[in-house]
């Protein structure tokens, strides 16, 4: 592991915010975390991230308006979509919108990890046989 | 009998009617025709002895001239008299014949009564020379016998023969005064040829004559005035007198003189007699012609007869068959009438003039078919609901008519108690709190009540048939639609809801439900139904389950957030273990601290969700007690204070002792201020009064500056589950039930709350509470 995986958590609740950047970044992931949809779409632009985290419900845009956004546009479609969310039935809506793995809250720790090693890895083997 | 000529049909009624009189006048007929039949029967009898009697006196003058030519030549035996007297034979003989040739029983062996059979004996001895007198005798005796059978016997009172009577008789007489003439002229032939027995002949001669004057007397009286004319003339102007002259200057000299020759007088007094001959023959003639005249007269009468009988049979039977014909087209057209009537037919035609029982029948069934005509009438009318028809009974006997009248007046009252039992279904509709509809039998709406008008606040008639379809949210209708038709196709019961449009413009959501209706009769006649409005029901409901979704989320979030930090502690504890890598002391105490703080906030929705709970079983027990309000408003500021960056400001202008909850006072105070906080992220100045504007009361107001609330919420905050709604404010964490559980809380406690604020220029939550009796 040579080079830092970068994950952007988006979460309109700062304390969860900094609770997944904590868990993430105890597990060698670099994290940022934000609360507002708009700056999330500024940070995806200047950085390179690996992998997004969201919650359902984000102040400003809504959290899967904002990831079939994302799906859309061709330079960022491949980044793999965890969405994260406590109300009930809403899986459904958040796959419907184009994520790539929904995790119910509360949840649990080894999981949101397997599945974000799971969806980096994936990825970076798609990339390196399309690369 | 009677029941046999009763029952009897029409027509042979008639017929036998006139058949009587038929038979009469046809017996009658025939025994006219028969009797005609008979007249000319005996007329023809009359004209055949007349032709009889003719061919007689044919004979007798056929006889006489063969007496002259043999009386002639027996005195004579000259050639002259011998050729005229063979010219006469045959003539004569022919005469015998024709008489021979009448079948007559009363000619029967007249030749041999005549002495005519020995005829040819006679003119063997004349031509033989047998002397004149023999000639004279036989003939003379020959024609005597003739007379005597002249077949016509005249009776006077015999009607056909009475217009010839006179001439028949007259025609006899003319004939023997013939005869007799011929013998006393051939007697002074004799005289006069011979020479011989002048006077002896004519004492012999003078009975003769006299016979011959009484039967010129006879004649005189019985010719009648044309004949004794003619008679007269042939005595004036003919050979006749000559010839008498000379017989009576004879008779009365009784002597011969010299002024005739015997042939001569031969010749004069042929003519003479056969002027007397002519004369019988004229008359013969007329009588035969008269004769024939009656019996064509006779002829026509009885072809007349027989044609009067053929016309009166034709003309009687005609007369019958055309009335019998009347009679059954009359009867039949009322019978034709009569069964239109009888199958309920009515304004049947009936044309009848007759002025008799069949007229009168007829006028009798024209009236039944008018009564008919308007009791049907009067029934439809009373059928068509106006009982104020003008009608009658057409007399105390008339049963249908009373039946009709009592009809119109039980028709009358029950139509008036169906109006009535009507007019308080409308009422019991109108008057009722819901909206209650109804629709025929093709879903067509045709009733709602005053409860729907007033709803939807228009007129009827736009509602009905398909109008008050305009009224249904537009999303709603194509499930409403389905739910409807199939309801409908099964004639079920159904239940649906849906928005409708209020008078004001608002849908509200209204619960309708429909059930099939049937006639007394079982047939199907559409539904009926009712729409009750539950629109705050609805809304309540909704909010309700909002909440849940909610409070979910919101009871989560902490869970969340706690499990989190936990699992990440035990994860750095188990690795710490492991590979006894340094713990951040950091990371620990930020999860510590997180841990805590999210206790606390689950602590505080747990308490919120009891304090509801409780208020919903009514179970929320206020522990009163007397408390210093100043402190209670302090100790929460302070504590408040703790958790925020927010600035809260005291303006304290009374000074009281309060009766009460202490705890919840406090927590409604705390609420305001948390709202106050939450709601104004980006300002900092938060200001608490408490104030006394009445002795008896006191009030506690928070103010702040934040994002404020839209005047049209400013009730509903209080509401439970009431949450203003907007997707910004959507990311403010709670249940949204603090307001609520305040405003019980205050109410329980007999006091107000309330709020004034604008959007985007803060609030101020005020509440008052009364001031303790001491």
């Amino acid at each position: 592991m040579n080079k830092k995986e970068k994950i952007l958590v988006l979460d309109d609740d700062p304390d969860i915010g900094t609770m997944i950047k904590m868990m993430l970044e105890y597990k060698g992931y670099s994290v940022t975390v934000s609360d507002r949809a708009e700056q999330a779409n500024e940070i995806l632009r200047t950085d390179e991230v690996d992998l997004i985290i969201m919650d359902m419900l984000l102040s400003g845009v809504n959290g899967t308006d904002l990831c079939s956004e994302l799906k859309k546009d061709s330079s960022l479609a491949h980044t793999p979509v965890i969405m994260i969310s406590a109300h009930p039935n809403a899986k459904e809506i958040c796959l419907q919108a184009g994520a790539d793995e929904f995790i119910s809250k509360p949840f649990d720790m080894q999981d949101i990890l397997s599945k974000i090693d799971h969806l980096i890895h994936n990825s970076k083997n798609n990339g390196r046989v399309n690369g | 009998m009677n029941n046999f000529f009763r029952r009897l049909p029409l027509t042979t009624k008639l017929l036998l009617l006139t058949l009587f009189p038929i038979l009469l006048i046809v017996y009658l007929s025939i025994g006219i025709y028969h009797e005609k039949t008979r007249n000319v029967q005996l007329i023809q009898g009359y004209i055949e002895r007349i032709d009889e009697s003719a061919d007689i006196a044919d004979l007798i003058g056929s006889l006489q001239t063969e007496r002259r030519y043999s009386f002639a030549y027996a005195l004579k035996k000259d050639f002259d008299s011998r050729t005229q007297m063979e010219a006469q034979r045959p003539i004569t003989d022919l005469a015998i014949r024709k008489l021979d040739q009448r079948n007559d029983s009363a000619l029967r062996n007249f030749e041999d009564y005549t002495s005519l059979r020995n005829i040819s004996g006679v003119r063997s001895a004349i031509d033989r020379g047998t002397s004149q007198d023999v000639v004279m005798q036989y003939f003379t005796t020959a024609i005597f016998r003739l007379n005597t059978l002249s077949a016509v016997v005249p009776v006077s009172n015999n009607r056909y023969l009475k217009p010839v009577f006179n001439d028949l008789v007259t025609q006899q007489i003319l004939s023997e005064m013939a005869t007799y003439l011929g013998i006393i002229r051939s007697n002074f032939y004799n005289v006069l040829y011979t020479k011989n027995n002048m006077v002896g002949t004519l004492y012999g001669l003078s009975g003769v004559f006299d016979i011959y004057k009484s039967y010129e007397t006879e004649l005189l009286t019985k010719a009648s005035p044309s004949l004794l004319q003619e008679y007269n003339k042939a005595s004036q102007n003919t050979a006749l007198r000559p010839t008498m002259r000379y017989i009576i200057k004879t008779f009365q000299k009784l002597h011969f003189d010299s002024l005739y020759d015997a042939e001569t007088w031969w010749k004069i007094s042929a003519d003479g007699t056969d002027q007397l001959k002519n004369l019988q023959q004229g008359l013969l003639r007329r009588v035969k012609a008269s004769m024939n005249v009656i019996y064509n007269k006779e002829v026509l009468g009885k072809q007349s007869t027989l044609a009067f009988l053929v016309i009166a049979v034709v003309v009687v039977f005609g007369i019958m068959l055309y009335t019998t014909q009347v009679i059954t087209q009359m009867l039949s057209g009322l019978n034709e009438a009569a069964q239109k009537i009888a199958r309920g037919i009515t304004g049947v035609p009936i044309n009848n003039v007759s002025h008799d029982v069949i007229g009168s029948l007829g006028q009798s069934i024209a009236k039944i078919d008018t009564h008919n005509k308007q009791l049907a009438d009067a029934a439809d009318a009373i059928g068509k609901g106006n009982f104020n028809v003008p009608f009658e009974p057409r007399s105390e006997v008339d049963v249908l008519g009373s039946a009709i009248i009592r009809m119109k007046d039980n028709l009358r009252r029950f139509t008036m108690e169906i109006e009535k039992s009507k007019e308080q279904f409308r009422e019991v509709a109108d008057s009722a709190p819901v909206m209650i509809w109804m629709t025929d039998e093709n879903k067509q709406c045709n009733f709602v009540n005053k409860g729907w008008l007033r709803f939807t606040g228009r007129k009827k008639e736009e509602e009905l048939g398909y109008g008050w379809i305009e009224g249904m949210h537009p999303d709603d209708y194509a499930r409403c639609s389905e739910v409807f038709e199939d309801a409908f196709t099964h004639r079920r019961e159904y239940s649906l809801e849906y928005r409708f449009r209020r008078e004001d413009g608002q849908y509200r959501w209204v619960r309708e439900t429909g059930i099939p209706r049937y006639s007394a009769e079982g047939t199907f006649e559409g539904y009926i139904g009712s729409c009750i409005d539950v629109h705050e029901t609805k809304m309540h409901e909704q909010r309700k389950d909002d909440f849940i979704r909610m409070a979910s989320h919101e009871l989560k979030t902490p869970v969340t957030s706690i499990k989190g930090y936990v699992q990440l502690l035990l994860s750095m504890f188990r690795d710490y273990d492991l590979s006894k890598e340094n713990i951040s002391s950091q990371t620990i105490q930020t999860s510590l601290s997180t841990i805590d703080k999210q206790i606390i906030k689950l602590n505080r929705l747990m308490s919120e969700l009891l304090d509801l709970s409780r208020i919903d079983s009514d179970k929320l027990e206020l522990k009163m007690q007397n408390f210093d309000l100043n402190d209670l408003v302090k100790e929460t500021v302070d504590d408040v204070k703790q958790t925020t960056r927010h600035e809260i400001l005291i303006n304290n202008r009374a000074d009281c002792r309060l009766f009460g909850d202490k705890d919840r006072i406090g927590q409604v105070l705390l609420n305001l201020l948390t709202n106050a906080i939450k709601y104004s992220p980006k300002t900092n100045s938060i200001e608490v009064n408490v104030y006394q504007p009445s002795p008896h009361i006191i009030s506690i107001s928070v103010k702040d500056h934040g994002i404020g609330i839209d005047k049209k919420d400013h009730e509903k905050i209080f509401e439970r589950f009431y949450r203003v709604e907007g997707k910004t404010e959507q990311t403010y964490p709670g249940f949204g039930i603090g307001l609520f559980i305040a405003s019980e809380i205050v109410s329980r406690h007999n006091g107000t709350i309330s709020v004034e604020s604008e959007k985007s220029k803060g609030s101020t939550f005020t509440f008052t509470l009364p001031v303790a009796a001491n």
